[in-house]
């Protein structure tokens, strides 16, 4: 467990929002257009940073001025996969397609209703929103283990950051309240939040270099006979950071633009349960690994495509202590810009 | 309480008797035994039944008919429950000043006014309760106890010179309040006797095998434990604290606080595997809304000074309307240490 920081500030959160950056350069920032409240949020975590920048002069043991530059603003959300619109789709809504390099250029606004201190009642309009605009998908995570749910996480940055009182005005009214249903809201996809067994293997693509999987072929990993997974996986994890950079113009603080630093790496963890070694050759000469497709389809309809281009870049043996633990192989593979996430056609914003 | 007052009662609450003389009789309450206690609940039971047959009102519906005729309103309940909170607080309050002796003593009255609103306002709730049938169960099975367990001359009383009303009240004055008990728990002569109990093989409780223990054994006994359990607690608080039942119970409101805190947060790290987002500083966490509860456990999370932060933030949010990170007064005070180290570093640098 890490050492976490005893300087948090929790807040009871009512509800998160995204929609649609709309840049009228207002201040404080329009409310989000097309909001849609995100279902299934776990907790957010938000990093506010502020950077100063002094300037000195000779003869002068004062500050000459010291000057505030952009605030960076990180928010990471972290739902459970349910059947209801991811929140990278909601950060992204607008795009052309959904390759990564298109969805890569959209910008949000997220709201999040959270009660005051002293509130007594918890039911209606969140007395208090933050609301940070103009905010960019910076990096995402898909987790899917075998003993718990499958969880999406996004860490968006951006520079602005309010807090409203008001926050019928600012996104955040009753209806996320009844967006959420009172209380009363459920997983909406196929099979509810999607765990273990909403992993299709018979519709999926696992890499070949997994010991036990042969083909390249929608359902590598299933035995047709028996109806059960081939390679035995514990854990998958999909995950690209899209480095943001700012680029800045002459005439105004905020960047004009904060472009993901393509090539952007894809990566992607199985953790598979050894049943012998890993069977991955280490040679000096020639090549030891092969490009491999990988596609993961859960039972939601949600689909995870990362390309045919995909290439074993480590494995580690670990585990079969004294102890009784299970040896497993963790395969890391490596792809560039291929990330397809595309979910039921209904959200397919 | 004077040693001789502190002997007497000692004494008494080991013979598990009630001593009553009056009129120069002497007469004597025995403890009840196990199968006089299941006879006392049988009591109970049977009364109860007759009066619901005879048609009186239990408790809750003696409750609902206060409500329907104005006697009682849920504002009353709620005013209850706003004087326990604050009675809790005042005791965090004086058990965190309890070096400033002006401002104990202050805060002390403040806790004996709210203890004496509590009790007009409880007692204005049970004003009806002996109407109820569980107060008529409950005042037969007392006097069944009176009459069965009161001697005189080693005989069963039969209350001729001596009314059953005035032993009832009498049995019920024996039952000491909780001040008394925990100063006899934490002074001579128990304090000896029950840490000496073991090694010495002293029975302190004089009750036959199959006599139960009386109210006054059982509170005894469970404050010595608490006692023990306190000088053993790896927190533990000074003499001065453990003897002023103020600051003691202020102690223990801090400490269970301090646990409950613990707990939310060890419970918060396991459910949250996200790095990103425990090491946030700023920790949003979804709340039931049918749930007043969820709200409560997220604001316990927060230490005090996490608190602070958010009251002062909430006050610049109400005075502005809207507010940008960097009016908040801990973000201006971050920004102030943040431009101080950089000043330094730069003079200690050029």
């Amino acid at each position: 467990m890490s050492h976490a920081p005893n300087n948090r500030i929790f807040y009871a959160c009512q509800a998160v929002a995204i929609g649609k950056y709309q840049n009228t350069g207002s201040q404080p920032p329009a409310e989000p257009l097309d909001r849609v409240t995100v279902h299934g949020v776990q907790s957010v975590g938000i990093n506010t940073t502020f950077n100063l920048e002094q300037a000195f002069e000779l003869g002068q043991i004062s500050i000459y001025e010291n000057i505030e530059g952009l605030p960076d603003i990180e928010v990471t959300i972290e739902k459970v996969l349910d059947g209801y619109p991811l929140i990278y789709h909601l950060a992204t809504s607008g795009a052309q397609n959904d390759s990564l390099v298109t969805r890569a250029k959209e910008r949000c606004n997220v709201a999040l209703g959270i009660y005051a201190d002293d509130s007594e009642a918890i039911s209606g309009v969140a007395p208090v929103a933050v609301l940070m605009s103009g905010m960019y998908v910076n990096s995402i995570s898909y987790t899917f283990p075998t003993d718990g749910n499958s969880t999406e996480s996004v860490t968006l940055v951006g520079n602005s950051k309010g807090w409203f009182i008001n926050s019928a005005n600012m996104g955040m009214d009753s209806n996320d309240a009844q967006a959420l249903k009172f209380g009363e809201d459920t997983p909406m996809g196929s099979g509810g939040i999607q765990r273990r067994e909403d992993v299709l293997m018979e519709s999926s693509i696992m890499p070949v270099s997994i010991y036990g999987i042969s083909t390249d072929i929608v359902g590598n990993n299933y035995d047709v006979t028996t109806k059960r997974p081939i390679a035995h996986i514990q854990n998958i994890t999909i995950s690209t950071d899209l480095g943001r950079e700012d680029i800045l113009e002459l005439g105004h603080k905020e960047p004009y633009y904060r472009s993901a630093a393509f090539p952007v790496e894809v990566t992607s963890e199985f953790e598979v349960i050894a049943v012998s070694g890993d069977f991955i050759n280490a040679y000096v000469n020639g090549d030891n690994t092969v490009i491999t497709p990988i596609k993961i389809v859960l039972r939601d309809g949600t689909t995870f495509d990362l390309g045919t281009r995909s290439r074993l870049s480590s494995v580690n043996y670990t585990g079969g202590d004294a102890g009784g633990g299970n040896v497993s192989t963790t395969y890391s593979f490596s792809t560039f810009n291929d990330l397809t996430i595309t979910a039921p056609s209904v959200f397919n914003t | 309480m004077k040693h001789h007052e502190r002997e007497f009662f000692i004494s008494t609450i080991r013979s598990g008797k009630v001593f009553i003389e009056h009129n120069d009789i002497f007469l004597i309450i025995k403890p009840l035994t196990i199968d006089q206690n299941v006879q006392a609940s049988i009591i109970y039971d049977k009364a109860y039944k007759q009066a619901m047959v005879d048609g009186i009102m239990s408790e809750d519906q003696i409750s609902d008919w206060m409500y329907e005729s104005g006697l009682w309103h849920p504002v009353d309940d709620e005013k209850i429950e706003v004087v326990k909170k604050d009675i809790e607080k005042l005791k965090i309050e004086i058990y965190n000043n309890r070096n400033d002796n002006k401002l104990r003593e202050r805060i002390r009255l403040y806790i004996r006014a709210a203890e004496k609103q509590l009790a007009i306002q409880s007692r204005e709730k049970n004003t009806y309760y002996q109407n109820t049938r569980e107060g008529y169960a409950l005042s037969e099975k007392i006097s069944w106890i009176i009459k069965n367990t009161t001697y005189c001359e080693n005989e069963l009383y039969d209350f001729k010179d001596i009314s059953l009303s005035y032993i009832v009240d009498e049995w019920q004055s024996s039952i000491l309040s909780e001040s008394v008990i925990r100063e006899l728990a934490r002074e001579e002569p128990w304090k000896s006797l029950w840490s000496i109990r073991e090694n010495a093989k002293i029975k302190l409780i004089s009750n036959s095998d199959n006599e139960e223990l009386t109210a006054n054994q059982k509170h005894l006994i469970v404050w010595s434990q608490i006692y023990d359990n306190i000088q053993e607690s790896m927190d533990c608080p000074t003499d001065e604290v453990i003897k002023d039942d103020d600051l003691l119970d202020g102690w223990f409101i801090v400490q269970s606080k301090k646990r409950e805190k613990e707990r939310l947060e060890k419970e918060f790290e396991n459910k949250n595997t996200n790095e990103k987002i425990k090491n946030s500083s700023e920790v949003y966490v979804m709340v039931d809304p049918n749930n007043k509860q969820s709200l409560e456990r997220v604001n316990a999370l927060n230490d005090p000074i996490a608190n602070a932060i958010k009251k002062q933030r909430s006050q610049v949010i109400k005075m502005k309307g809207a507010a940008y990170q960097h009016d908040f007064p801990d973000e201006k005070q971050k920004l102030q240490i943040q431009a101080t180290n950089s000043m330094r570093s730069s003079i200690k640098g050029g």
